[in-house]
């Protein structure tokens, strides 16, 4: 059953679109679900569907070639997985698997390529969105490649921290729970090392790591640790004694 | 004046139709950069696509404490610029670098934009190689996240292998010659470590470091080390 195409607009990439165009995209558009580990994309297939996440979260998987399992990239609710279908028939090297119960908007590719003919517009939404994770997998690569654990966990936090314009220096809780096994295929770390390390963001006072409502993190203290690439980087006091006061 | 002829040496320009073509060709001018000349600079988003013909070009992350790191090599045939295609493109704490002399050909944000609306063909072909990029670069990805050094350089000279001899097992040439200083960028080592370890590496008949044809490498046998270990190839 096609999809209104209010349901569209949870994706900052189709924006853009116009109405016309928003229709013809979700007369093709299926709900389709997930359980917990199924897999979205399959390895080794070139990919023949958009899925567009509404509800839960997906991870990009890679083996490592010492055999750890490692999580490239996590998409959230309003991200594309797959926006290149249309214009790469490459197999995937990597899966996308899904981390809790998903929910996703699905376009065939054959569907995109009838709707992309009358509407040339979503082409450039999917350009754009490619662009955008992009820009997002060379910052990590930068962060992966040049920052210590503490650094590179601090990164995953400030991605995850759920700030809706609170004060920067008060603790916030993270978008979406991540375990320290999930943090640390992320991180490239193992398990017991990332534990520790949270242990360390917690004495400098980066985070909280039990309390009522989760992980909490504190986005100014986080912030400091990667702009200066050192977990003892010396923070601004005084805004933060009057936040930790509040 | 740039010739839609030009534009079929760029491999991925290739199967566009005359038309397009022409269109951008009509739009694009040929650009030189000396080695070490910024392309674009640290912060500054990008105002133009650049298709590479020649020489090599780097992507190079900055971070506060002045740690210098080598995210991508653009080789010929790369198009740089996918940020051009964002509305609001995010301050970027990396910036574009000539490697040597590069050649390229330039093409303007709007002047772009407006030849993909009229040939849609030019936005596909552009962001199939966008999408190339990130699937190598999510690869490297992967790399980065092994803490072995003489896996992450293996796959660096596999990469950088020349064309067409991923499956030999004899000694081939790097398809771009890289200095002990820039692998060591790329793959986020320091330039001694990994000097001792293309040593290592030459010792286990993985490649030849000094000869009349530079470092010459064995793809095979390095592909089967970055995945099985030192023990596969024992």
């Amino acid at each position: 059953m096609a999809v209104v195409s209010a349901s569209l607009s949870i994706c900052r990439s189709l924006d853009d679109l116009t109405p016309a165009a928003c229709d013809a995209l979700s007369e093709h558009a299926r709900e389709v679900e997930f359980r917990r580990g199924e897999r979205l994309i399959p390895m080794g297939q070139p990919p023949q569907r958009l899925l567009i996440l509404t509800e839960g979260l997906a991870k990009l998987v890679g083996i490592s070639p010492s055999g750890h399992e490692r999580i490239l990239s996590i998409y959230r609710p309003g991200e594309m997985v797959g926006p290149a279908v249309l214009m790469d028939s490459m197999a995937n090297e990597h899966e996308v698997v899904a981390m809790s119960r998903v929910r996703a908007l699905s376009i065939s590719r054959r569907d995109l390529l009838i709707v992309s003919r009358s509407h040339p517009s979503v082409v450039l939404s999917l350009a754009r969105e490619v662009s955008r994770q992009l820009v997002t997998m060379t910052e990590r690569v930068m962060t992966a490649t040049s920052a210590e654990v503490p650094v590179r966990l601090s990164h995953l936090l400030l991605e995850f921290a759920k700030e809706d314009g609170a004060d920067p220096g008060t603790l916030v809780p993270l978008e979406h729970r991540l375990t320290h096994e999930a943090m640390a295929q992320i991180i490239g770390a193992s398990r017991p090392h990332t534990s520790t390390v949270l242990r360390d963001l917690e004495s400098v006072g980066a985070v909280r790591r039990k309390s009522g409502r989760g992980l909490l993190v504190r986005p100014s203290r986080l912030r400091t640790i990667v702009e200066n690439g050192d977990l003892h980087a010396p923070f601004d006091v005084e805004s933060d004694r009057l936040a930790l006061s509040a | 004046m740039v010739t839609p002829e030009l534009l079929e040496g760029v491999p991925s320009l290739a199967e566009l139709t005359p038309p397009a073509r022409t269109a951008l060709a009509g739009v694009a001018r040929e650009v030189e950069f000396r080695p070490g000349e910024r392309i674009v600079p640290l912060i500054k988003p990008p105002q133009r696509i650049l298709f590479i013909l020649e020489g090599l070009v780097k992507l190079v992350g900055v971070s506060l404490n002045g740690v210098e790191r080598i995210i991508y090599v653009f080789r010929p045939g790369d198009i740089t610029g996918s940020r051009v295609l964002l509305e609001e493109s995010p301050e970027a704490a990396y910036e574009i670098v000539a490697m040597r002399r590069a050649r390229a050909l330039a093409v303007n944000k709007l002047d772009f934009l407006r030849v993909a609306e009229e040939h849609p063909e030019v936005l596909m072909v552009v962001t199939r190689e966008f999408s190339r990029r990130l699937a190598g670069l999510t690869s490297r990805m992967l790399a980065a996240m092994s803490e072995d050094v003489p896996v992450r350089l293996g796959q660096l000279l596999i990469d950088f292998a020349a064309p067409g001899t991923a499956d030999l097992e004899e000694f081939v040439p790097l398809s771009y010659p890289l200095t002990h200083e820039a692998m060591a960028q790329i793959i986020g080592a320091s330039r001694p470590h990994t000097s001792t370890v293309l040593r290592d590496l030459e010792e286990m008949g993985l490649v030849r470091r000094r000869s009349e044809r530079g470092l010459l490498v064995r793809p095979a046998l390095l592909a089967r080390m970055v995945h099985g270990g030192r023990e596969a190839v024992a």
